[in-house]
């Protein structure tokens, strides 16, 4: 018993410490974005890069911050790297208007820029819903249709409506999973390249180009060997580039 | 082949046809050839009575025979026939290195493809190309009111000519409006006992001012071919056979202008008696039709009104009927000019909720046939009108006051955020939170017990055998309970008879005995399937050897004894449910 008291009273102890701990750099977190804020005002935008990044090396993150930061690198005329935060950000806030008027903007700028295609089935709810949104409301879906099937057969459901809510729970959740899921699959590997790069038949200097990507172009890595990222166009044409060239999503 | 020569020391010039008689419609070639020079420039022939003339270019030739070296240089001209009859080809005066050459005049028939291939001419009668080329204009009647369609049939007859690449007639007459031609037809015709190829164009006039109007001759343009017959050298014997001289032939082309006579017109005018003030000029038969979509729209919202005008009457002097009423916004028509109709879209839309209908559309027109003025209505059409809701009222677009006509607008970022909302760990992501898994985890077992007890419940309900075996041992303990009370008592038959009913009532529900046909031996098989230990089907026996003595001997069992086969009953109990289950 004895022994079960230091293990409450020690874990107590640390979560006490790290709550302390992630209050104290949040907060140094706001003023370190505040502080990005006023340098991005005074156009100083170098500074305000290097600030936004520090609070993302601490491991912290909002869509807010994201913005800003392509804000700032849009200034210094790093497309790519615009658009890359800007693409964070709308992942994480697919709702902000702000956000997608400035990434539409960006894109915009890009040469010969080719949209990646969309699933029609699921964009609708992919522009509404965040990731996080969409697996919430795929939980509460699932757990609303469990609660749903117990309540009517301990309720005394009529069959009829009880099959007719189940169902339509599943499709519901199976919905919102699907659209999650393809556009995580569809995240995963989505790169954006920061710079005007050659893409070559294989991976090294000497290697033919076969086409060019201009800086901002939304790219998929396929494969990464040592220094070199296979990726893909999306009008699928598919090259080596230096992995420096890409920045991932 | 009759040939001319002229000759100055080493260098001769000659003047060749490659036949002195010609069929009209066929063609000849004049050539004039130098020997011993090179480098002439041709000689000039035009103005040549009976004949069009072309020069058709130049042939060199050089030959070196037994080592000597001769050239020569022919100019050759195509000589088309305008006529019959005979006529001269005159002499040709020109220049070779200095020297003035002049060939001999040379005389040249030129007959009929009849007399041609005859060899003669009876008649003595001679026929030009002209007289060969007709265009004759049929119109359905000689008097029209201004703005009526009258349909034109424009014929071109040709006897025995080669006619090609023929031009769509030209009608430069003012006073007419003329739609594009219909593809030409070709047949043929019997025209004063000839037989004719006839290409035949049709198209339709509508004068534009009344009065006596002449339809000026109307011209069609084309190239009449001739067959040539070309000079070949007549030391080449073997190319003389039928095939060589098909092989050689080759054609002219001569442009023709064939016009038409002019013909009279009456041009009525529109009679001013009885005419409606909405007549806009169409003249003809036609029919109208009227639709409008939707019919059920709030105030400010677009009505569209097709009407379409049919008829073989003139439709390029149809104009759309005008749409009259207060409380409509009006939109100018589109007006499609499709085969044999005009299709009239208008939008109309309602800013008075108080309409209750499309108002009659009229069409007014002359009619030519009953000769007078009729007029089309369709309508009106029902309509219903709501309110609008707040927000969504009628505005006409650009009268409203401050509307921008154009605007150049800067494009840029927009501009960064002030506040952030909370910062978020990476862990915080659901994917990598422990809780979220934990909470997953309670939620699916909960679920899965709740549906097992479920399952459980209904199974007990509608199964009597089940749920009699599931509260066996439960109730077979609760029946042991009073045998504690005899063992205290020492009152071994109640023990035991209450310990035997325990047990058989048991083994009833739990082994599927038959209460009146339990013996030690049923009881052994029984328990012996169910794969119960022979330990416990000893104690059984035991206790149901014990209890017939206490209970029909009347034999004393010690307490001691009796605690025993209490818990061994107990025992047996508890290891019976652990293998049925």
């Amino acid at each position: 018993m004895k022994a079960l008291l230091k293990v409450i009273f020690a874990a107590m102890i640390l979560s006490l410490t790290s709550s302390l701990a992630l209050a104290l750099s949040d907060d140094q977190a706001q003023l370190k974005f505040t502080n990005a804020v006023k340098a991005y005002h005074d156009a100083q935008y170098v500074e305000a890069v290097k600030l936004n990044e520090s609070i993302l090396m601490q491991g912290l993150f909002s869509p807010e911050l994201y913005y800003n930061l392509g804000n700032a690198h849009f200034k210094l005329r790093h497309l790519g790297a615009a658009i890359v935060n800007y693409l964070r950000a709308h992942r994480l806030e697919p709702r902000d208007s702000d956000v997608k008027s400035n990434l539409s903007f960006a894109r915009s700028m890009v040469d010969n820029y080719l949209p990646w295609p969309s699933n029609p089935l699921f964009t609708p709810v992919q522009q509404v819903f965040s990731n996080r949104e969409l697996l919430w409301v795929g939980f509460w879906s699932v757990a609303l249709t469990g609660a749903f099937l117990l309540g009517g057969l301990y309720g005394g459901m009529r069959r009829k409506r009880l099959v007719l809510g189940v169902v339509l729970g599943i499709i519901l959740s199976a919905y919102m999973a699907g659209a999650g899921i393809v556009r995580t699959l569809h995240q995963s590997g989505m790169s954006v390249c920061v710079q005007k790069v050659d893409a070559r038949f294989e991976p090294n200097l000497q290697a033919t180009v076969y086409f060019k990507i201009p800086e901002g172009t939304e790219v998929k890595v396929l494969r990464i060997k040592e220094e070199w990222a296979k990726v893909q166009r999306s009008d699928n044409k598919i090259g080596w580039v230096p992995l420096s060239s890409v920045e991932r999503m | 082949m009759l040939t001319s020569m002229a000759f100055a020391e080493d260098i001769a010039v000659k003047a060749t046809v490659s036949s002195n008689r010609v069929a009209l419609g066929s063609g000849l070639t004049y050539t004039v050839t130098v020997t011993g020079a090179q480098g002439s420039k041709p000689p000039v022939i035009n103005n040549v009575d009976g004949f069009d003339v072309r020069y058709t270019g130049p042939a060199t030739r050089v030959s070196v025979i037994n080592g000597a070296y001769s050239v020569e240089e022919s100019f050759n001209y195509a000589f088309i026939p305008l006529k019959e009859g005979k006529f001269t080809i005159p002499s040709v005066t020109f220049d070779v290195k200095g020297q003035s050459f002049t060939t001999e005049p040379i005389l040249v028939e030129v007959a009929s493809a009849q007399k041609a291939a005859a060899g003669n001419d009876p008649n003595g009668t001679q026929q030009d190309i002209e007289s060969r080329l007709k265009l004759l204009i049929s119109l359905p009647k000689d008097s029209v009111y201004v703005g009526e369609a009258l349909p034109v049939t424009i014929r071109l007859y040709v006897n025995q000519l080669s006619l090609q690449e023929l031009s769509f007639p030209e009608i430069t007459q003012e006073g007419f409006q003329i739609d594009a031609f219909a593809d030409a037809r070709q047949m043929n015709d019997v025209l004063e006992g000839v037989n004719w190829h006839v290409v035949e164009f049709t198209t339709n006039l509508y004068p534009t001012r009344s009065g006596e109007l002449i339809i000026a001759p109307i011209i069609v343009r084309g190239n009449l071919v001739f067959k040539m017959n070309e000079q070949r050298d007549p030391t080449s014997g073997i190319f003389d056979d039928g095939f060589f001289s098909n092989f050689f032939t080759s054609y002219q082309k001569k442009p023709v202008t064939i016009t038409s006579r002019p013909i009279k017109l009456k041009v009525l005018p529109m009679p001013t008696e009885g005419r409606p003030d909405d007549f806009s000029g169409a003249v003809g038969q036609y029919d109208l039709s009227l639709e409008a979509s939707p019919l059920k729209v709030k105030a400010g919202d677009p009505i569209t009104l097709h009407m379409t005008i049919t008829g073989p009457g003139s439709l390029k002097a149809v104009n759309p009927p005008a749409f009259k009423a207060d409380g409509f916004k009006v939109y100018d028509p589109q007006i499609k000019d499709e085969q044999g109709r005009k299709v009239i879209e208008q939008v109309v839309v309602p800013v008075d909720v108080s309409k209750k209908q499309i108002p009659a559309m009229r069409f007014t027109y002359f009619d030519t046939q009953a000769n007078a003025y009729k007029t089309l209505e369709r309508g009106p059409l029902a309509i219903e009108v709501a309110a609008p809701a707040s927000g969504e009222e009628f505005q006409a677009v650009g009268f409203s006051p401050g509307t921008m006509t154009s605007e150049t607008l800067g494009r840029d970022i927009l501009f960064v955020k002030e506040n952030s909302s909370k910062f978020e760990r990476v862990q915080s992501f659901l994917r990598r939170n422990m809780v979220f898994y934990i909470a997953l985890a309670v939620y699916l077992q909960v679920w899965a017990g709740l549906m097992v007890f479920y399952f459980y419940r209904r199974r007990l309900l509608t199964d009597p055998a089940y749920a009699r075996q599931q509260v066996a041992a439960r109730q077979a303990l609760l029946t042991l309970a009073p045998a504690k009370e005899f063992l205290v008592k020492g009152d071994a038959r109640q023990f035991y008879d209450v310990v035997i009913r325990s047990l058989s009532q048991y083994f009833t529900e739990r082994v599927g005995l038959v209460p009146g046909r339990m013996d030690m031996a049923s009881i052994d098989a029984g328990l012996c399937q169910m794969k119960v230990d022979q330990k416990f089907i000893n104690m059984t026996e035991d206790i149901f050897k014990a209890a017939e003595q206490a209970r029909f001997a009347g034999m004393s069992v010690d307490q001691g004894q009796m605690r025993n086969h209490l818990a061994d009953a107990q025992d047996i109990i508890r290891a019976v449910e652990r293998r049925a289950k």
